[in-house]
């Protein structure tokens, strides 16, 4: 987990690594998000539950040959799911994945070690109105998806948060998922029109998820996209923002897929 | 339960359903096919497990709006399931009644043939007629369209099992597709005897669309995954 201990109503995220440890080359499916169902997370307090993952897909199978020592790391957005909210209440729990996609022995299941996660209340009003704000349905849902013109519910409250409350880690969270919907287009069904990219405002939102103590996934969402919309829009250095991601996060073994994926990035500006 | 007749077979009708089928313009709706000598549609695949599914083609006109990424976000297809579901055939608490969309574009993640959203209501299910897959393969189309419908039924992909036909294991539907090797031959356009009994006789309740939550079901089915619930 990023974190040991999360504020109730925090989107959390579970970092899977996979990882050879025997001697032998083996090919392994790479779809490490539960979604494909390669991956599943069992979360328990009072009992063991299984982690429902809000968006089930069915794919042909994106292979990987792990040599001896080599591993292949995901992430698993396990803060809401299809039962909602997942952490419901304060309190200690246990987290833990399987895995079932060894191409070879397709039939054996490995286990992870188990992480515990503390899911402390709020502290005060202001935590409790901060809480209140990010707990709906709509707000889970418009987080998970970072998206959803339609979730108007959702966003209104987000909105709130990221405005009466802009100093708390909470907006953090509630100004990513704004800052990465305004960042692209929007396929709207019920107006039947796409609705435009809004680059500035997206800005906005994304540098001050930057600013806050989130979940470090989040911080490397809201680099990642601020590179993008700087770049898409020419409104900024993007290589300067992934810089400063490689700075900030060079150090840390969760992120590091992603520091040489902004050290390409980089690499691929520089020699333009 | 009653009994009807498709052409010489004599089936045991358990349930009826509904499947509202909508389309983005420019795609197709899940097709026919003929596989090793018989034939296959969604309602046959379904009638064979007790099911008579009722297919309803509804909106062919919805807007081709992928754009040049010809890319669909979860947020998209969540804004498209839930803006173009046809009231009239939406009744949950009289009948079995599912929701399917066939989408033009691809999803946001490479290699996905459909999906399904799990909201307390199993709410429907999209095609991406943009993977190559899907678009040039009657076979792989039509079994995704199955697999995902399944899974609105509340049948997950621990409830397939295996067969053997002329020497060849055969993969039901429920199976993730990447099991199903060698592709076509190890195709089942069939549910096994776990999908079957789900379909036909495990609480109407915990079938339905928006009648329990995904993987609520008794302890029998509880079993076949190894005591999940």
């Amino acid at each position: 987990m990023g974190k040991e201990e999360y504020l109730i109503g925090e989107p959390a995220v579970a970092y899977l690594d996979l990882i050879n440890k025997g001697n032998e080359p083996i090919e392994v499916i790479d779809q490490l998000d539960p979604s494909f169902g390669v991956v599943k997370i069992h979360i328990n307090s009072d009992k063991e539950v299984l982690f429902r993952p809000y968006i089930i897909a069915d794919a042909v199978a994106h292979t990987t040959i792990l040599k001896a020592g080599e591993k292949v790391s995901g992430t698993a957005k396990i803060f809401f799911g299809g039962e909602g909210w997942t952490f419901k209440k304060p309190g200690n729990y246990t987290v833990k994945a399987t895995y079932k996609g060894i191409i070879s022995i397709p039939k054996m299941e490995i286990k992870s070690n188990i992480v515990d996660v503390h899911i402390r209340g709020p502290s005060g009003k202001a935590e409790r109105d901060q809480v209140n704000l990010i707990k709906g349905e709509e707000q889970g849902l418009f987080l998970l998806m970072e998206g959803g013109d339609h979730l108007k519910k959702g966003i209104k409250n987000l909105v709130k948060l990221s405005k009466q409350y802009h100093d708390s880690d909470l907006a953090g969270y509630a100004d990513l998922a704004l800052g990465v919907n305004l960042s692209r287009n929007f396929k709207d069904f019920q107006k039947g029109s796409v609705r435009p990219a809004n680059p500035q405002e997206s800005v906005e939102h994304l540098q001050k998820t930057i600013d806050k103590d989130v979940d470090d996934w989040y911080k490397r969402e809201a680099y990642f996209t601020l590179a993008d919309v700087y770049k898409k829009h020419d409104l900024g250095n993007a290589t300067q923002v992934m810089n400063e991601f490689v700075e900030n996060f060079s150090e840390d073994q969760k992120l590091q897929r992603s520091v040489q994926k902004a050290k390409k990035i980089i690499s691929e500006s520089n020699s333009k | 339960m009653h009994i009807r007749k498709i052409g010489k077979t004599t089936v045991m009708v358990a349930r009826k359903a509904i499947v509202e089928v909508d389309k983005v313009q420019g795609t197709q709706f899940p097709p026919e096919i003929q596989f090793e000598g018989s034939s296959y549609s969604l309602h046959s695949i379904y009638l064979d497990a007790g099911v008579d599914l009722d297919v309803r083609p509804d909106n062919d006109l919805i807007p081709d709006m992928a754009g040049p990424d010809n890319v669909y976000s979860d947020s998209e297809l969540h804004n498209l399931m839930t803006s173009n579901r046809n009231p009239l055939i939406k009744k949950p608490k009289k009948t079995m009644s599912a929701y399917m969309v066939i989408v033009g574009g691809v999803y946001q993640t490479n290699g996905v043939l459909g999906i399904m959203f799990d909201s307390m209501e199993r709410t429907g299910c999209a095609i991406f007629y943009g993977h190559s897959m899907i678009q040039s393969d009657p076979r792989a189309f039509l079994r995704t369209a199955a697999h995902e419908l399944g899974h609105e039924f509340n049948l997950h992909h621990e409830d397939g099992t295996t067969f053997q036909e002329s020497s060849v294991t055969k993969f039901t539907i429920m199976n993730q597709t990447w099991l199903i090797t060698p592709w076509p031959q190890a195709i089942g356009y069939r549910f096994g005897d776990h999908e079957k009994i789900h379909l036909s006789h495990h609480n109407k309740k915990n079938v339905r669309p928006g009648g329990s939550p995904f993987y609520d079901c008794n302890a029998e089915h509880s079993q076949w995954h190894g005591g999940i619930t």
